[in-house]
């Protein structure tokens, strides 16, 4: 039995064989039609079968092309001059290998971050690890109730303890507030200090200490936000609040 | 590296990197030798408490670099996430104890930190684009696991055989064209005539040459070994 259908097709209908998108008249007749349906079905498993052997099977590896960006000379004449050659005609490794020169190119240390173009110093206050935050006598463990604090929200930098504690509003909303305090147990007064809550670089809210070295935002939505906050003599900066 | 640190508390050797971490954060000056220390343990005693400080310590560095560079191809957190810890993994994986002693400084450990986190990216660039293909030829599967750089279980050899086999049943440059940008870089029609414009003045040229290589190969007896 043979059917001359398939050849009748268009060369664009023909393509859509191998995808979802076939007109229903071409659908219908492969449904009916045995001959068809396994030329079709054929079809179908090649071009499956060829994306799968073939794909990126000329490119170096991801461990190849990075190691090419980093350090090339970790490779002998021959095999540069192979690398650069395909580099110059593969469209994708040549974007990925501009990716990755990049990021070969950053530092080994993290940038100041956000900086606004005031001269304080910023210092980044690090999530306290679990472990560390047990063996804390200081207050606002004490104060708040370690039970009711969530570990993960104990942060610091060399001088201070900034507590964050979350809660839901509504059903949107949350609010997040936190505690102030100097690490060495002395009196320092945080009152006045500014706090900013960021998202993508603006300021959404601004919040003072106040005299309890307790600060507020409510009405926050879900999100991910950076808070800064404003002492004398630096910024500290909580890179990455979660908000959920 | 100093050898009373071998003998250091865990604990105090993590307060320690953290400390020195900050100050060269601060006045770009610091003592490398904790930090060093945390990474022998996890890398030469396979300590657990080591890897996890130095998770703690270096996962925002590996998302700096990650976030700075990749961000044309994964602005969704989840993906970020999951490629920083493909990035530690990838490097806890390829440095076994014995090849610890390579690595003099923690220069050079951070700089391979950041060669993993340029390897597993771009990996998971192809992975990616490797599934829009799948999917466009409803061939939805999940994806392969990190490990699997090949993006598939076939060995390389003999994806090379595949392919230097249907090189050999293409019958001009057009042709050639047109099946490895389908296939090799898993290319639309309508990306190769943009690309080549001169060689394809119309979209339906390179369905023409797409359907007689089809054609042409699924009924080739050589294929019949590859497609049992
Ligand atoms: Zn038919
Ligand atoms: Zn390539």
């Amino acid at each position: 039995m043979t059917c001359s259908f398939l050849d009748t097709l268009s060369d664009v209908i023909f393509d859509r064989l191998t995808s979802g998108e076939i007109p229903d008249d071409v659908r219908h007749h492969i449904q009916q039609c045995e001959t068809c349906r396994q030329e079709v079905e054929a079809l179908r498993s090649f071009t499956a079968l060829a994306a799968r052997y073939l794909y990126r099977v000329t490119c170096p590896s991801p461990d190849t092309l990075a190691l090419f960006a980093h350090m090339p000379t970790q490779f002998s004449e021959e095999e540069q001059t192979r690398i650069r050659e395909h580099l110059e005609t593969c469209v994708e490794c040549h974007s990925e290998y501009e990716m990755l020169v990049e990021m070969m190119g950053l530092p080994l240390t993290l940038p100041p971050a956000v900086s606004i173009g005031e001269t304080l110093r910023t210092i980044v206050a690090r999530l306290r690890p679990p472990s560390a935050s047990h063996n804390t006598s200081t207050a606002p463990m004490a104060l708040r109730g370690a039970t009711l604090l969530p570990e993960g929200l104990v942060y610091e930098t060399e001088d201070v303890l900034i507590v964050l504690d979350l809660e839901r509003e509504s059903v949107a909303t949350f609010s997040l507030s936190g505690f102030l305090s100097s690490k060495d147990g002395n009196e320092v007064a945080f009152e006045g200090v500014k706090v900013h809550l960021r998202k993508n670089g603006s300021v959404l809210q601004t919040a003072v200490v106040d005299e309890f070295d307790t600060f507020v935002f409510s009405n926050v939505p879900p999100g991910t936000y950076h808070l800064e906050i404003d002492c004398a003599d630096a910024r500290i900066l909580i890179e990455t609040v979660e908000v959920a | 590296m100093s050898r009373k640190l071998s003998y250091e508390h865990i604990d105090k050797l993590i307060d320690e990197c953290a400390r020195q971490s900050n100050r060269f954060f601060t006045d770009g000056v610091s003592e490398d030798e904790s930090c060093f220390e945390l990474f022998r343990r996890a890398i030469v005693h396979r300590n657990q408490v080591a890897w996890e400080a130095i998770y703690n310590q270096y996962h925002k560095l590996v998302r700096y670099w990650i976030q700075h560079c990749s961000s044309a191809y994964f602005t969704h957190e989840d993906d970020i996430q999951s490629l920083v810890n493909a990035t530690f993994a990838k490097f806890w994986h390829s440095i076994p104890p014995e090849k610890f002693d390579n690595f003099k400084s923690l220069r050079a450990l951070l700089g391979y930190l950041k060669l993993c986190a340029g390897s597993a990216t771009t990996d998971r660039i192809r992975r990616q684009k490797y599934q829009t293909l799948l999917t466009d030829l409803e061939e939805v599967r999940t994806l392969p696991s990190d490990d699997d750089i090949e993006q598939s279980s076939l060995d390389k050899a003999a994806r090379e055989q595949f392919w230097a086999y249907i090189q050999t049943q293409l019958k001009d440059e057009d042709e050639w064209f047109v099946i490895y940008h389908t296939f090799v870089l898993g290319w639309k029609p309508r990306d190769i005539q943009k690309e080549f414009p001169q060689r394809f003045p119309d979209v339906k040229d390179v369905y023409r040459v797409k359907r007689n290589v089809l054609d042409r190969l699924r009924r080739s007896e050589g294929m019949r070994r590859w497609m049992e």
